[in-house]
């Protein structure tokens, strides 16, 4: 195709434009700026795709400034496919269109937009005007706006035709249009199966089939678990009815009952026959413990019999033994008497010896005493009444023979005395004589005894019974012996009493406490003499003193001893008072000591002697109190013991025993010999086995019946449930779910297949599509190739295979990506690009008219002169418009020039 | 003389589970139906009792809904009907025969007679004594009908032996032989008749006085002669017996096998050949190879008669598309689609491949899709 000529009026900034006559090659329109170049390209556009009825705001724009009632006319002349064409139409005002072809008569009106499309190669928007550019075809690639040539091609819907237009040069390489419809169908049905990523699609057929079989599978394996169940129970129910038809058959129970029965019988037989030999057994007791008891009984007898003679024999030697001891006794006893009597007289033969001793001592003291007295008073005299006095009061202390120490002496002497009557009056034995009524009782010294008042015997005594004689009492020797210490401590005291001059205790106690008085004026009266004469006088007086106190104690002493030596005196040829105190006083002391040392001898000689002899008899005593009591037992028990077997005799004799012993051994020999003859029957079948034979036929009995209640229980259970399962048609169901999972897989398999086909179809396609673009970039490379090495040398452009945008150009194998570029080597870029594709559009017979509006602007002058050069060599084959405001830039183009 | 109804093989409660949910109500509902024609048919020829020989249901658990829907549907004769329990509905414990028992004994029906154990049945006023060899189990392995022979019946009673099982030597290779039964049992057990189960085929002559009725109403693509019933009339003790058999089925199942070499049309005259197609299902196996062109017009074939027929069941998987030069060109593809169908068609015709299937429908689907395309353009 190329225009031929355009004629514009009314349109936009134009009021009218005639361009006749336009090289099918090369042309130039020249207009300055302002002179509607722009306008020209958009009023060429209008006539071939805006519908001439169309309204709206880009059809509004084709009025001329304030043209209203103007009509915007556009009307173009042009060639194509070899035959010539005239298309006019009027906008807004008038609207009309017409189109003169290769026909009789022109066509007008709408068929006029139906032609051109046709004609063309392009389709009108559905409604409205908005998208024109996307559906004006490869114009929008051709026709290039002012400005745009810079900005890559901007291809647009255009890439269609271009694609298309070189499926004619690559011939079958290109599956076209077609194999375009027919990837995107294969999409379609791939996208029913798959999503983008090839996984199985949430809302695809498969999905939907699994999710189906899944729930089917589930469902069927329920099914089968409850089918499997029933028949569980099935079989189960039909075992228990088996069993229980063959507890029934073999009678088990009735047997067992039977059996119980016969147990029990003989339970009761075997209980019989432990009762008879428990009565065997307690009869044989029986008669035991009753031979027992007579062997005890004549074991007893003899025990008995045994022990009485052991006791007669040994009372009748403790008889003896007692008749030795006592005798031995007495004769200890005899010997203490004339113990007694001997330390009696040597006692008062040492007492006699003392008192002479002593007398004599006192005399010659008295004698001395006399003579110092009668020398000291000579010297006393001298003094003056004082002297006198303490004399007098010395003379009375003197008096007083008791001192403190005298006086505790004495009270030693008292309490052993009292002592020794309390122990004595302890020990004695006492008696009491109760005579009958007119008799008497006379003491040994004679006096008559008073009836029933207890009397101490202390010694041996002898009380004369009026009416029946006399009776000797000897107390024992405790009671001698203390009544000896009495008698030696009432001698003691009284020889105190007698040595302190006092006549009894209490004497001596008022005796001393005078003394005591006396003491005290004495001590006055001295410390009062001492005052008056305090020189070496008081020596001689103290001494004067003594003295004279000493005189006076010994003549106290004296008038004593008078009268002892009247009554005992051994010497009684010598006058004390005649003799020599100095000469014959010394020879008779001498006699007197010898005799006292001799007479102390023989007394204690006397005493050991005593002593020796009552030990020996206290000896005997406790032996023969022994004895006595042994053999007072001993004849006891032998009586007792005599008394009882008489008696036991007497009940019943020896004889007696030992018979009935023997009848007993009988009677135990028979009753074991029955005995012997239960146990053997009782061996036959004991209580206890068969109470255990019971028991076990009763437990039988129990557990058969528990088994078949069990059973009967268990098949009930089971029918129930049986009947309930059986017809729930579970068997239907499974067998339907089976059938219905078959006939899903079968389905399940053609969907699979048809899913792998969709998606085998696809990729296949994409495939071979993939492959084949490899290779139609080639043709429109090889176009691009000669108008570029016109321009930039050894260089080679990249296009994007999928939208055919420039990418980039290679420059010495250097890629330099298109937005990078200078605005000129773009510009130049994209216009020997379009030239390219414009003849690719050509060849595949689209109207491929190239015009170009101010798209060389930004070229140099070097680049320009090459430009020309493209476009003339592009012109060869395609018509190209040059539009520009700058003459001299195209003036050496040699094209035809038109000027606006 | 005595007559008799013979059937068997009801299949009471088969769930048709290939069917969709329609057509497997209307399956179901049939077998029911095919009971009350039983019924009124006996009913109308004055039949002494009713023989079924086993199968009367599908399956021992089958719904007491169903067992009921067979006792109404049994209404319309009045007369005995003696049932024997088959393979599928074995007289074992807890067996639907015991159900159904129940569920008459409720309704006061006292015509139901369920032969389940091995014991004459005399019956009719002392004229016909009916000797069972029920099933026990599913397979019995032994012969059940052995105890006939020796069977002791009155003799002014007509003898008649009913057995489910498989009949030895007689039925066709293949057959179901769990539940053996002689072939000259009629014959030793002195029968005059012997009515039997389990073939679901019509054999009127498959020994002497030997029948397998079939069952009435087909559930199967069979390759025997199912949907009748035996009318059977013996005038006496030791007669020969008349057997007639009467259609009573309402669905056809019919099994087709074609094959296809390049051509169509076949499969429109095998279809337009039936005379009922909305009660008939059909099994056609198709075998063969077509271009595309052709499995196209099949496929719309199909299309049209699948809405017709109550069920039509293609089996395909034998036919094969094998593209021609005369497809490709309608294709009319160029560049890369062309190459493509190249590839594909090299993995189809590769038997080592496992795609090959899918690349024949692969290159069906261009086909169509292509076709579709031109048509658009059109």
């Amino acid at each position: 195709m190329y225009l031929k000529s355009l004629r514009v009026s009314e349109f936009a900034s134009i009021l009218r434009a005639d361009l006749e006559g336009f090289d099918p090659g090369l042309n130039v329109v020249v207009g300055d700026n302002e002179a509607g170049k722009s306008t020209l390209l958009k009023a060429l556009r209008a006539a071939f795709f805006q519908k001439y009825r169309g309204r709206g705001e880009a059809v509004e724009a084709f009025l001329p400034y304030g043209g209203e009632g103007r009509r915007p006319t556009v009307s173009v002349a042009f060639s194509h496919g070899g035959a010539d064409y005239r298309l006019t139409k009027s906008f807004l005002t008038r609207a009309a269109a017409e189109l003169e072809g290769p026909w009789a008569s022109p066509i007008a009106g709408d068929a006029v937009e139906e032609k051109l499309a046709e004609l063309l190669g392009f389709t009108h928007p559905g409604r409205g005007d908005s998208k024109l550019a996307e559906h004006q075809g490869a114009f929008g690639l051709l026709w290039v706006e002012q400005g745009r040539s810079n900005t890559g091609l901007d291809i647009g819907a255009g890439r269609d035709a271009v694609t298309a237009s070189l499926e004619g040069e690559v011939g079958t390489i290109l599956g076209g249009e077609r194999g375009r419809s027919l990837i995107a169908a294969a999409k379609g049905l791939n996208d029913r199966h798959f999503t983008a990523t090839g996984r199985i699609g949430a809302n695809a057929p498969l999905k939907t089939l699994d999710d189906e079989l899944a729930v089917l599978r589930a469902e069927l394996v329920q099914k089968r678990a409850a089918h499997a169940e029933l028949e569980q129970k099935l079989k189960k129910l039909e075992d228990r009815r088996r069993s229980l038809k063959g507890y029934d058959e073999a009678r088990t129970v009735e047997k067992a009952e039977e059996a119980l029965r016969a147990a029990e019988a003989g339970l009761r037989r075997a209980e019989e026959r432990d009762r008879e030999w428990q009565a065997a057994d307690t009869a044989l007791k029986q008669a035991e413990a009753v031979r027992a008891g007579a062997a005890e009984a004549l074991k007893r007898r003899d025990g008995q019999a045994k022990e009485a003679a052991s006791a007669r024999r040994a009372f009748e030697a403790a008889a003896a033994d007692f008749a030795e001891i006592d005798a031995a006794a007495r004769a200890a006893a005899d010997a203490v008497g004339v113990a007694v009597m001997e330390q009696e007289t040597a006692r008062i033969a040492l007492k006699l010896a003392e008192a002479r001793h002593e007398a004599h001592r006192r005399r010659s003291d008295l004698a001395r005493e006399s003579a110092t007295r009668d020398r000291l008073l000579a010297v006393v005299e001298a003094a003056g009444g004082l002297s006198e006095q303490i004399a007098q009061v010395g003379a009375r202390l003197d008096v007083i023979a008791i001192d403190r120490k005298a006086l505790d002496a004495i009270d030693k002497a008292a309490r052993r005395l009292r002592d020794c009557e309390v122990r004595l009056q302890v020990t004695a034995p006492a008696v009491t004589f109760e005579p009958a009524s007119g008799g008497s009782v006379r003491a040994p010294d004679g006096s008559a005894v008073a009836a029933g008042e207890p009397r101490r015997i202390l010694s041996r005594s002898r009380f004369e019974l009026d009416g029946f004689g006399a009776v000797t009492i000897e107390p024992g020797g405790g009671a001698a012996n203390l009544e000896a210490e009495l008698r030696e401590a009432e001698a003691a005291l009284a020889r105190l009493l007698r040595g302190a001059g006092a006549a009894s205790e209490a004497e001596a106690r008022q005796a001393f406490a005078q003394r005591q008085e006396l003491d005290a004026e004495m001590k006055l009266l001295s410390a009062r003499r001492d005052a008056l004469v305090p020189d070496g006088l008081d020596a001689a007086r103290a001494r004067l003193r003594a003295a004279e106190a000493a005189l006076g104690r010994l003549a106290a002493f004296a008038e004593d001893d008078t009268v002892t030596d009247d009554a005992e005196n051994p010497f009684g040829d010598a006058a004390p008072g005649n003799e020599d105190p100095s000469a014959a006083g010394e020879a008779v002391s001498e006699r007197l000591v010898a005799a006292l040392e001799a007479a102390r001898r023989q007394a204690s000689a006397a005493d050991r002697a005593l002593d020796a002899a009552r030990r020996g008899s206290e000896a005997t005593t406790l032996r023969r109190v022994a004895a006595e009591s042994d053999l007072a037992h001993l004849k006891s028990q032998a009586e007792r013991l005599s008394a009882e077997i008489a008696a036991a005799e007497a009940a019943s004799p020896r004889e007696v025993l030992v018979a009935r012993l023997a009848e007993a051994d009988i009677d135990c020999d028979a009753k074991r010999g029955r005995i012997a003859l239960r146990e053997s029957e009782r061996g036959a079948e004991g209580p206890d086995a068969a109470e255990a034979r019971r028991r076990d036929a009763e437990k039988a009995l129990r557990q058969i019946g528990e088994t078949v209640q069990r059973l009967r229980d268990e098949t009930l259970g089971l029918e129930g449930e049986v009947r309930v399962a059986g017809g729930s048609g579970v068997g239907e169901a499974a067998a339907l779910l089976e059938e219905r999972i078959a006939d899903l897989e079968r389905r399940r398999a053609r969907v699979a297949i048809e899913a792998d086909a969709s998606r085998l179809l696809y990729t296949t396609l994409l495939e071979a599509q993939r492959a084949a673009r490899e290779h139609w970039l080639g043709p429109i490379k090889t176009r691009v190739a000669p108008f570029l090495k016109l321009i930039h040398p050894e260089s080679d452009i990249d296009l994007d295979e999928e939208t055919l945008e420039l990418k980039g150009i290679l420059r010495a194998g250097v890629e330099e990506r298109f937005e990078r570029l200078s605005a000129g080597a773009r510009e130049q870029v994209a216009v020997v690009t379009r030239l390219a594709l414009a003849q690719v559009l050509k060849q595949g017979g689209h109207p491929a008219t190239v015009i170009l509006d101010d798209a060389l602007v930004n070229t140099d002058e070097i680049r320009l002169e090459r430009m020309h050069r493209v476009l003339r060599e592009a012109a060869r084959e395609l018509q190209v418009i040059v539009l520009t405001c700058r003459e001299r830039d195209f003036r050496d183009l040699g094209a035809p020039m038109f000027r606006l | 003389m005595i007559r008799l109804l013979h059937t068997a093989d009801w299949q009471i409660g088969k769930p048709f589970g290939g069917f969709d949910e329609e057509r497997r109500a209307e399956l179901r509902a049939a077998r029911f139906a095919s009971v009350s024609r039983m019924a009124a048919l006996a009913a109308a020829r004055g039949v002494a009792a009713v023989l079924v020989a086993g199968d009367a249901f599908d399956d021992n658990t089958v719904h007491d809904r169903d067992v009921n829907r067979v006792l109404d549907a049994m209404a319309a004769f009045s007369g005995p009907w003696i049932f024997l329990p088959g393979n599928h509905d074995a007289a074992t414990t807890g067996s639907v025969w015991g159900r159904m028992r129940g569920l008459a004994q409720r309704r006061g029906l006292a015509n139901v007679v369920v032969a389940d154990e091995p014991e004459p049945i005399v019956t009719c006023e002392g004229r016909l004594a009916v000797l069972p060899a029920p099933l026990l189990r599913r397979h019995e392995g032994a012969d059940l009908t052995q105890w006939f022979d020796h069977a002791e019946t009155p003799s002014s009673a007509v003898r008649v032996g009913l057995a489910h099982g498989a009949l030895e030597n007689r039925l066709p290779e293949g057959a179901d032989a769990g539940n053996p039964i002689a072939e000259a049992r009629a014959t030793t057990a002195r029968l005059d008749y012997l009515a039997l189960g389990d073939w679901h085929g019509f054999l009127g002559d498959i020994a002497p006085k030997t029948v397998y009725a079939g069952t009435p109403e087909p559930d199967r693509y069979p390759a025997n002669e199912p949907g009748f019933v035996a009318i059977v009339e013996i005038d006496g003790p030791g007669e020969a017996p008349r057997i007639e058999r009467v259609a009573v089925a309402h669905y056809i199942w019919a099994a087709r096998s074609l094959r296809l070499d390049g051509e169509a049309g076949d499969v429109e005259t095998l279809l337009a050949a039936f005379v009922e197609p909305g009660r008939t299902l059909l099994r056609l196996t198709l075998a063969g190879s077509l271009p595309l062109r052709e499995r196209v017009r099949l496929e719309e074939i199909l299309a049209h008669w699948r809405d017709r027929f109550f069920h039509l069941d293609i089996r395909d998987d034998d036919l094969f598309d094998e593209p021609d030069e005369d497809d490709l060109d309608r294709i009319d593809v160029s560049g890369f689609v062309r190459t493509a169908i190249e590839t594909l068609r090299t993995k189809a015709a590769d038997p080592t491949d496992p795609g090959r299937e899918a690349a024949r429908l692969a290159i069906r689907m261009a086909y169509v899709e292509h076709r579709r395309l031109t048509a658009g353009e059109r």
